[in-house]
């Protein structure tokens, strides 16, 4: 029996002769993608690292200053800046994106047409973020589109992009141009729920919050916390869209208008006189990136579920 | 179950950090150190050019041509690469193994941090080289008032400029016909000049939100050149103590105070103000050189642009702020001969003539006239000049970016009063310092 067992053992590790031929083309395969992508993003990535405790200005050789650069950011009152609006954009865009985009996804699914307004909700994600940024402009701006709209009413003009409000301008734009994005995502995970719970949870006379709380949202959490990771990585790279918004003429945006990706390209090659301090850069890309990474760990952990097996 | 549920964890993570690494390598760099010293050639036969203007832009044109002619005359051929205003941020890179272009063009600011790291060649021969066809050299047909500006930190010039900039305060002299001959001797003259513009009809000014240069004009009037250079330098923060700060600043907030500014401004940018004021809106206009030929498409019929400069005030300062865009040469060129052989030629008479007729702005050159609409600023320009913004943008890039600019933006714009722009100054000053220590 033992043997046996051994046997078959042996067998499966063996596999059939078509397995192993399959087997040994993986590595011709995967390889020439592995060495790209270790040249293009884990040496660069490895070197950041460094370059994060050296004064480096991208050009001539970098000189170890230690934990210099970190000492820094924790002075630095742009990095405060850049660090929190980050969070802003992923914590308060986020919760608000995630509601509005289960409204929707709710609203949609019942509704004729739905493919057509998905469609259209899903449009500013896929326009570049420059376009974007000057439709938001043309839209809020003191002699723009919203205050004439409002003209016609005898209201306003209303300030819109008064400067202590202009991030926030951004943080709608947003969440405006992401939902249809997370719309998409959520709507793809509800809709491979089996109809026939909905209709046994109408026959025992369930209420429309009781059917999302308790069938919805249970079996679509896979998804969602997926669609939360996701997130979680595209905040750190929102950048075009607050520079072609906020910057004027190779001007950068104002400090408190930074995120971290904005940082990053302030302290080195950004503004008509750039700084090249490329060290402090990786420093500030570096806690982001652990910032990132812890996020996404609790975020798994709190959203970990066993997987709807259907 | 578990098993696969870890692996999947896993996935999603290891996801996470390449994609968050992608932007994180935009850090990184996997260029190795190479020879710098690369070999010169003394009898190059052609040579590359980057260049810091797009291919459809007028000075792209004048360039162009210039190079066909030199081509034509010397045989040397001329590789343009229209590279845009980030050619010095592309050409760094390149640096390490011997740069990739013999010759590049910025303003001073741009080429500034090149300058700091010793990687732009001395052009002292280039500046006694004869320019072809004429008498004088190169050294000879820039002003000597500009000369100050244009040396490296070691006294020798890096940079062969062909157009200069600077600021004004704008207006239609089709309204205000005899201005440029009197302009306001006064901050009151100003003022009073301001109230003559509201009996017109018009509001006087117009500004976008993101304006710096009514702060740091009015700061540079009220302090001079240099004390408005140890706001940034002084590392105690007491040089913000000068009541003279002070009393720069209440000038500012009493001009958003008064209303003399368009409203809605704090919501604006410089490209939405510029249209407003050329279609006579509001009747001043702070800005730059270029604003006639930005402006010119929104302009009321008959807008003739002209410009006049800030009052004296505290400091009795009444010098002309002064940029500079120029060739430069990177010090690992491999054909510098050929390349400086071009900026000799480019500055010929009758090839950098074209700057000012076809690109409309101001050349070094005194015996090139100017075009029409910046005759004032051309004329401000043989008085006494200073490096534009004191130089702050390069000398202090980060304090600027940082505190500096977000101050003036909040000051301007009524967030702050003047005596906030003031504590908030020196405390910003004293704790980027700290930090930056």
């Amino acid at each position: 029996m033992t043997s046996a067992t051994l046997g078959v053992r042996r067998g499966r590790a063996k596999g059939s002769p078509l397995a192993r031929r399959r087997r040994r083309v993986f590595g011709p395969f995967l390889a020439p993608a592995l060495i790209l992508y270790t040249i293009l993003f884990m040496l660069p990535t490895a070197y950041s690292f460094y370059a994060s405790f050296t004064s480096w200005d991208g050009f001539s050789n970098p000189r170890w200053k230690g934990t210099l650069n970190y000492d820094h950011l924790t002075h630095d009152p742009a990095f405060k800046d850049a660090f929190f609006n980050t969070l802003k954009l992923l914590f308060g865009c986020g919760i608000f994106l995630f509601v509005l985009s289960f409204a929707f996804m709710l609203l949609l699914r019942e509704m004729k047409g739905r493919r057509f307004i998905q469609g259209f909700i899903f449009l500013p994600h896929i326009v570049s973020g420059v376009a974007l940024a000057a439709f938001w402009d043309f839209l809020l701006n003191h002699d723009g589109m919203l205050n004439k709209g409002l003209h016609s009413f005898g209201l306003g003009p209303v300030d819109w992009l008064k400067p202590q409000w202009q991030f926030n301008a951004i943080l709608i734009a947003i969440v405006w141009i992401n939902t249809g994005y997370y719309v998409t995502i959520l709507m793809a995970g509800v809709d491979r729920i089996p109809p026939y719970y909905y209709e046994e949870a109408k026959l025992a006379g369930t209420n429309s919050w009781q059917r999302f709380r308790h069938i919805t949202l249970p079996m679509s959490w896979d998804v969602v916390g997926t669609a939360a990771v996701l997130w979680t990585i595209g905040t750190v790279k929102i950048f075009e869209f607050i520079l072609a918004f906020s910057g004027s003429q190779g001007n950068l945006p104002t400090t408190n208008q930074w995120t971290s990706a904005m940082y990053v390209y302030g302290e080195t090659i950004g503004g008509t006189s750039p700084i090249y301090d490329f060290g402090r850069a990786c420093a500030g890309a570096v806690v982001t990136l652990v910032a990132v990474v812890v996020v996404v760990v609790v975020l798994r952990r709190v959203t970990s579920r066993d997987r709807l097996e259907l | 179950m578990r098993t696969s549920k870890n692996v999947y964890r896993a996935g999603v993570i290891a996801a996470a950090v390449a994609v968050s690494a992608a932007s994180l390598s935009a850090c990184g760099s996997s260029s190795k150190p190479g020879s710098s010293a690369a070999a010169k050639d003394s009898n190059s036969t052609s040579f590359t050019y980057w260049s810091m203007w797009q291919q459809n832009e007028p000075q792209a044109q004048v360039i162009k041509k210039a190079a066909a002619d030199f081509t034509a005359s010397t045989g040397i051929k001329v590789n343009i690469q229209w590279q845009g205003r980030d050619v010095i941020t592309k050409l760094t890179p390149t640096l390490r193994t011997g740069s990739s272009a013999d010759l590049v063009d910025q303003s001073v600011n741009a080429l500034g941090a090149l300058v700091a790291k010793n990687e732009t060649a001395d052009l002292s021969s280039l500046y006694s080289t004869t320019i072809p066809g004429e008498s004088q050299t190169v050294g000879q047909v820039i002003p000597d008032s500009y000369k100050p500006f244009l040396n490296d930190q070691n006294g020798k010039p890096f940079i062969a400029p062909y157009e200069v900039s600077s600021e004004g305060l704008w207006f239609d002299a089709s309204k205000f016909p005899d201005l440029a001959a009197n302009p306001p001797k006064t901050w009151a003259d100003l003022l009073a000049l301001f109230d003559k513009a509201r009996g017109m009809g018009m509001t006087p000014l117009a500004v976008p939100g993101d304006d710096k240069y009514w702060v740091l004009l009015v700061l540079q009037r009220e302090l001079g050149t240099d004390g408005l250079k140890k706001l940034a330098s002084d590392k105690t923060g007491a040089a913000w103590d000068d009541p003279k700060v002070l009393k720069a600043a209440q000038l500012v907030q009493a001009l958003r105070d008064k209303g003399d500014i368009l409203k809605g401004y704090e919501s604006s940018k410089s490209i939405d103000e510029e249209g407003d004021w050329a279609k006579g809106q509001a009747a001043f206009y702070l800005s730059g050189t270029w604003v006639p030929s930005e402006a010119a498409p929104n302009a009321t019929a008959g807008f003739k642009f002209d410009s006049i400069q800030l009052p004296a005030l505290d400091s009795g300062n009444t010098d002309t702020g002064i940029n500079f865009f120029g060739f430069a040469v990177p010090k690992s060129a491999k054909h510098a001969d050929a390349a400086e052989k071009f900026v000799a030629f480019f500055m010929k008479k009758e090839e950098l003539s074209g700057i000012s007729t076809q690109a409309l702005n101001l050349t070094p050159r005194t015996d090139i006239t100017p075009p029409a609409q910046l005759a004032s600023m051309s004329k401000a320009l043989t008085g006494t000049v200073y490096a534009d913004q004191a130089h702050l943008s390069v000398d202090y890039a980060d304090w600027t970016n940082k505190m500096l600019n977000p101050e003036m933006i909040r000051l301007i714009t009524g967030q702050d009063d003047a005596a906030k722009f003031v504590s908030n100054g020196k405390q910003g000053t004293i704790d980027y310092w700290k930090s930056a220590s």
